[in-house]
C-alpha cells in the first residue's frame, strides 16, 4: 500500500486528523454558543462580534507564516523533504486565514466607523504579510520544481519573517496617528468578551491545525504520485 | 447586524469549502496512488 | 575577502567595458523623474515638499531594480552560474562582491538623479547635500543587500526580470519608510530624524547579515 506516509511529520499529520476534526466540531459548537450568548456592546451593538473571527484569523495567519519560515529553515538545515512540505502546506493554509482577516477587517471598519481602511500598524503589517504570502507562492510557481525551488522558497520565507517586526516598527513610527479601532473599542467593550474571544481563538487555531494536517498529507501524496507518474512515463518510453 | 452575519458566513463558508476541497483532493490522490502502483505490478 | 574584491572588480570591469547597466539605470531614473514631475497637478509645485521625497525614492527603487536585474545576467547568459557556485569560497563573500558592485552603480545613479530631481522639482538638496548623500547611501545599502539576494534567486526562475521586483517590493517597506522620512526630514527641518535613521540602519544590518548567510543556499548547484 503505497499511500503510506513516507515521513514522520506526515504520519503525525495523519494521526492527528481524526482527533483534530472531532475537537474542531466540538470547539466550533461551543464557540458558536458562547459568541451568540455574548452581550451586545453599548457603542457598536452586535457588530463588535466580528472581532471573534477577525482577530483569530490574524493569529492563524502569523502562525502560518512562522511555520512556513521555520519549515524552510529546517529544510535548509536538515535537507529533509518533510520540512519543505510543511512550508508549502503552511503557506497555503496561512494565506487563506490572512485573506479572511483582511476581508473581515474592512467589513467591520466600514460598518462601524464609515471608513474601510485606516493606516493602523496591525492592519498594514497584516496586509503586507498577505502580499508576502503571495510573492512566496509566485516564487514557488515560477521556480523549476525540485530542491532548488524549495531552497529559494526557504530563503524567501526566512527573509519574510524577519520583516514582520521591521514592518511593525516602521508603520508604528510613521503610519500616522490612526489607532486600531479595536483599541478604542476595547475600552468600551464589556467584561463579557474574554470567554467568547478565547473560544473563538481556540476554535480557529484547531481549524488551522486541522487544515494544515490535511494539506500536509496531501503534499506528501502528491509528491509520491508525481514520482510514480514519472517512473511510469520512463517505463513507457523504455 | 447583517455585517456580522456576512463576516461569519464568509469565514465559516471559506473554511468549510476549503476543507471539503482538501478532503476531496486527498481522496483522489490516494486513489491515483493505488492505481499507479497496480499498473506497476501488472 | 579576496573573493569579494575579485567579484567586485570583475563586475565593475565588465560594466566599464560594456557600459550597459549604469546608462540604462540613469536614463530610466531620469525618465521616471520627468514622468513623475508631469504627474503633479498642472505646473504647480505647491505642496511639493510633502510628496517630493517619496517620488525621488520611487525613481531610486526603479533604477535599483533595473540595475540588479542585470546583476547576474552576464553569468546567466554565459552559463557561468555553476562556475560561481563551485568556486571554493564562502558564498557570502561572492554576495558582498556583487552587492558592492550594485551599490556603487546605484550610488552613481542616485547622485545624478538627485541633481536632476532638485532642478525639476525645485527642492533645495544642495544645502543638505552631505546628510542627504548619507541617507541615500543608507537606503542604497538596503536596496542592494536585499536586491542582490533576490536577484540571485530570481535569475533562476521563469520570468526572472519580473520576479525580482515581485520578491523585493513586499519586503522593502521599512527601508522606503525610513529613507523617505529621513529625506523629508532633511528637506523640511534640516535633520533626518533618529527614528528614520535607526530604521535604515537596522534594516541594512538585518539584510546584510541575512543575505550574507542565506546566499549560501541561493547559489547552490
Amino acid at each position: 500500500m503505497n499511500d503510506r506516509a513516507d515521513t514522520s511529520l506526515e504520519r503525525m499529520a495523519r494521526a492527528a486528523q481524526g482527533p483534530a476534526g472531532a475537537l474542531l466540531l466540538l470547539l466550533t459548537a461551543v464557540a458558536g454558543f458562547v459568541i451568540v450568548r455574548a452581550p451586545a456592546d453599548v457603542v457598536q451593538g452586535v457588530l463588535y462580534k466580528i472581532l471573534f473571527v477577525h482577530a483569530p484569523a490574524a493569529f492563524a495567519a502569523y502562525l502560518g507564516f512562522l511555520l512556513t519560515a521555520v519549515g524552510g529553515a529546517l529544510y535548509l538545515w536538515r535537507n529533509d523533504e518533510q520540512w519543505d512540505r510543511l512550508a508549502v502546506a503552511s503557506a497555503e493554509v496561512g494565506l487563506l486565514f490572512c485573506t479572511l482577516n483582511i476581508v473581515t477587517g474592512p467589513i467591520w471598519a466600514k460598518a462601524a466607523w464609515g471608513k474601510p481602511w485606516v493606516w493602523d500598524p496591525r492592519l498594514v503589517v497584516t496586509a503586507l504579510l498577505w502580499v508576502t504570502y503571495l510573492a512566496y507562492g509566485l516564487l514557488r510557481s515560477f521556480s523549476e520544481p525540485g530542491p532548488r525551488a524549495a531552497r529559494f522558497a526557504a530563503v524567501y520565507g526566512i527573509a519574510g519573517v524577519l520583516l514582520i517586526p521591521l514592518n511593525y516598527f516602521a508603520i508604528d513610527l510613521f503610519g500616522g496617528r490612526a489607532q486600531h479601532p479595536e483599541n478604542l473599542q476595547r475600552a468600551s467593550l464589556g467584561v463579557g468578551i474574554a470567554l467568547p474571544f478565547l473560544a473563538g481563538m481556540l476554535a480557529m487555531l484547531v481549524a488551522f491545525l486541522y487544515l494544515l494536517a490535511l494539506r500536509l498529507e496531501i503534499e506528501g501524496l502528491r509528491v509520491r504520485r508525481d514520482r510514480i507518474d514519472h517512473e511510469n512515463a520512463l517505463e513507457d518510453s523504455a | 447586524m447583517s455585517y456580522v452575519i456576512a463576516s461569519y458566513a464568509i469565514v465559516l463558508g471559506s473554511l468549510i469549502v476549503y476543507g471539503i476541497f482538501l478532503r476531496r483532493s486527498r481522496r483522489l490522490l490516494r486513489k491515483a496512488l493505488k492505481e499507479g502502483r497496480n499498473r506497476d505490478r501488472s | 575577502m579576496n573573493a569579494l574584491r575579485a567579484v567586485l572588480w570583475k563586475d565593475l570591469l565588465s560594466e566599464w567595458r560594456s557600459r550597459d547597466r549604469l546608462p540604462a539605470m540613469l536614463v530610466f531614473a531620469l525618465l521616471t523623474v520627468v514622468v513623475l514631475r508631469f504627474s503633479q497637478p498642472s505646473g504647480s509645485l505647491a505642496g511639493n515638499s510633502a510628496t517630493a521625497p517619496g517620488l525621488l525614492w520611487v525613481a531610486y527603487v526603479f533604477a535599483a531594480v533595473l540595475g540588479m536585474n542585470r546583476a547576474f545576467a552576464l553569468e546567466l547568459e554565459n552559463d557561468a552560474l555553476a562556475g560561481l557556485a563551485l568556486a571554493p569560497v564562502d558564498r557570502g563573500w561572492i554576495f558582498l562582491g556583487k552587492a558592492a558592485a550594485n551599490l556603487l552603480l546605484l550610488a552613481l545613479a542616485q547622485v545624478t538623479t538627485a541633481l536632476f530631481f532638485a532642478i525639476l522639482f525645485d527642492v533645495d538638496l544642495l544645502s543638505v547635500a552631505g546628510p542627504f548623500l548619507g541617507v541615500a547611501l543608507l537606503g542604497a545599502l538596503g536596496l542592494t543587500a536585499a536586491g542582490t539576494l533576490f536577484a540571485g534567486i530570481s535569475v533562476r526562475t521563469r520570468y526572472h526580470e519580473v520576479m525580482l521586483p515581485l520578491l523585493l517590493f513586499p519586503l522593502l517597506v521599512p527601508l522606503l519608510v525610513g529613507a523617505v522620512q529621513a529625506t523629508a526630514g532633511l528637506l523640511g527641518e534640516g535633520r533626518a530624524g533618529t527614528g528614520a535613521l535607526q530604521l535604515l540602519v537596522v534594516y541594512d544590518g538585518v539584510f546584510l547579515i541575512a543575505s550574507f548567510l542565506l546566499f549560501e543556499y541561493v547559489l547552490d548547484e
